[in-house]
Formats: structure tokens, sequence, C-alpha cells
């Protein structure tokens, strides 16, 4: 901001001169205009924000949707399952129960969050899951697995 | 059908889990894992793939469906045993 403060302190002296004469004091003149460039460089070095920053806004809570939701739930419980924390059951509940209301947000879920689910229940059934691959296991009647069909069932 | 659907979902966006993990899924999403009668869940899971296996979708990929058929009926098999 570029203020001409030698010419407002100039205008300051002038106008308090002129209120002094009318009035008849013969304070300390000299002193004035020091006083003023302070407030002067005072107001010019504040900084304004303008608009103002609402707080209101950006820390008012807002209403999650089932997909947050049940993201946040997965979050949830893998604080839980890291710091084996008590309730992660009641939180797979939750998540079993919202999925089946609202299916589509399954279409959402990366891995790693089907994955700590999975991790939940596995804790749950205290079993620990093995990484061998399908086609290790055993098939009905000695038959290989893409000969498997519904009637095998 | 609605479970079946989920759990078909989730074998699709998670292709790395383990087969236990996809058994853990299916009886979790069929509601076994919450029960505590050993028969009747078998029968539920068996309900619950070959639900899986009306889906159109499920059936556009037999060699995946035929995995998890082999994967959830072994794991509930030697559960069982």
């Amino acid at each position: 901001m570029a203020l001409d403060i030698a010419a407002l302190k100039a205008k300051a002296a002038a106008s308090l001169a002129a209120q002094q004469a009318s009035l008849g004091t013969t304070s300390e003149a000299t002193n004035v205009p020091a006083i003023i460039e302070d407030k002067v460089t005072e107001v010019v070095s504040t900084e304004v924000d303008y608009p103002p920053t609402k707080q209101s806004e950006t820390t008012a809570p807002v209403a999650l949707g089932a997909a947050d939701q049940i993201i946040q739930r997965i979050n949830d419980l893998q604080a839980a399952l890291q710091q084996s924390l008590p309730g992660y059951e009641s939180i797979l509940h939750f998540i079993h129960h919202e999925l089946h209301r609202n299916e589509d947000v399954v279409h959402i879920l990366t891995e790693d969050q089907i994955g700590v689910i999975v991790a939940g229940l596995s804790k749950k059934k205290n079993v620990v899951i093995a990484t061998s691959s399908a086609k290790g296991g055993k098939t009905p009647a000695g038959k290989k697995l893409k000969d498997l069909d519904l009637a095998d069932l | 059908m609605r479970s079946a659907a989920i759990f078909w979902v989730m074998i699709r966006n998670a292709p790395n889990l383990s087969p236990g993990s996809i058994s853990l899924l299916a009886g979790w999403l069929c509601g076994t894992h919450w029960a505590d009668n050993m028969p009747e869940d078998i029968n539920k899971v068996n309900e619950f793939i070959k639900t899986l296996y009306r889906l159109e979708l499920a059936t556009q990929d037999k060699q995946l469906f035929t995995q998890l058929l082999a994967t959830v009926r072994n794991y509930y098999d030697n559960s069982a045993s």
C-alpha cells in the first residue's frame, strides 16, 4: 500500500496546529507528528483478512453418507485390530449390517479395506489364514478344479 | 441374493485374497459365523454358493466361480471334520 506518510504527517500537523490556535493552547506540537507517524505505520502494517474466514463453515459437523460411514468404520476396525482394542466385533457387525443396507458401497471398497475386514474375521474365528492357493485343495471325487460345477455341491 | 452379490464384488475387488480369506468372507456375508450349529452352517454356505452361481456376473466367469466353489467347500468341509 503506497501511502504518502510525509503528506499525512504534514496534513495532521497543520490540522492540529489550527485546532490549537483556535483553542489557544500551546502543547508539545512537535511531538504530535511522531505520534501520528506511529499510528499510521501501525495501520499500514496491519494485515486485514478479507473476506473473513467463517470458522463455523469449516468446523460444522457434516452428516456422513453410507459409504463414508462404512469406510470410517473399516478404519476404526483397523485401529482396533492393531491396538488390540475391544469392540472390534461390534464394528464388524455394523459393517455387515450397513453393507447389506447399502450394497452399492461395496463397489468402492479397495483391496486393503477388504483385507481389514478379513483380518477382523480371522481374529473373530481365531484362525490363521493359509497362504496356499485354491489349486492345492481337494476336489470332490478326484475331479479337476475346472470340471467342478453346480452338481458337485 | 444380496449377500452373494456383495461377496462377488468383494472377490472381484480383491483378487489376491487367499482361499481362507475368501471362505471367511463367504461365511460372514451369509451369516454363518454368527451361528453355532456347524452342519447348518455348511448348508447355508452351499445355498450361498448356489445363489452365487445364479448371478449373471458369476456365470460369466466360470473359472473364478469354480475356484470359489472348491475353495469355500474345502474350507467348510475341513472345518466340520
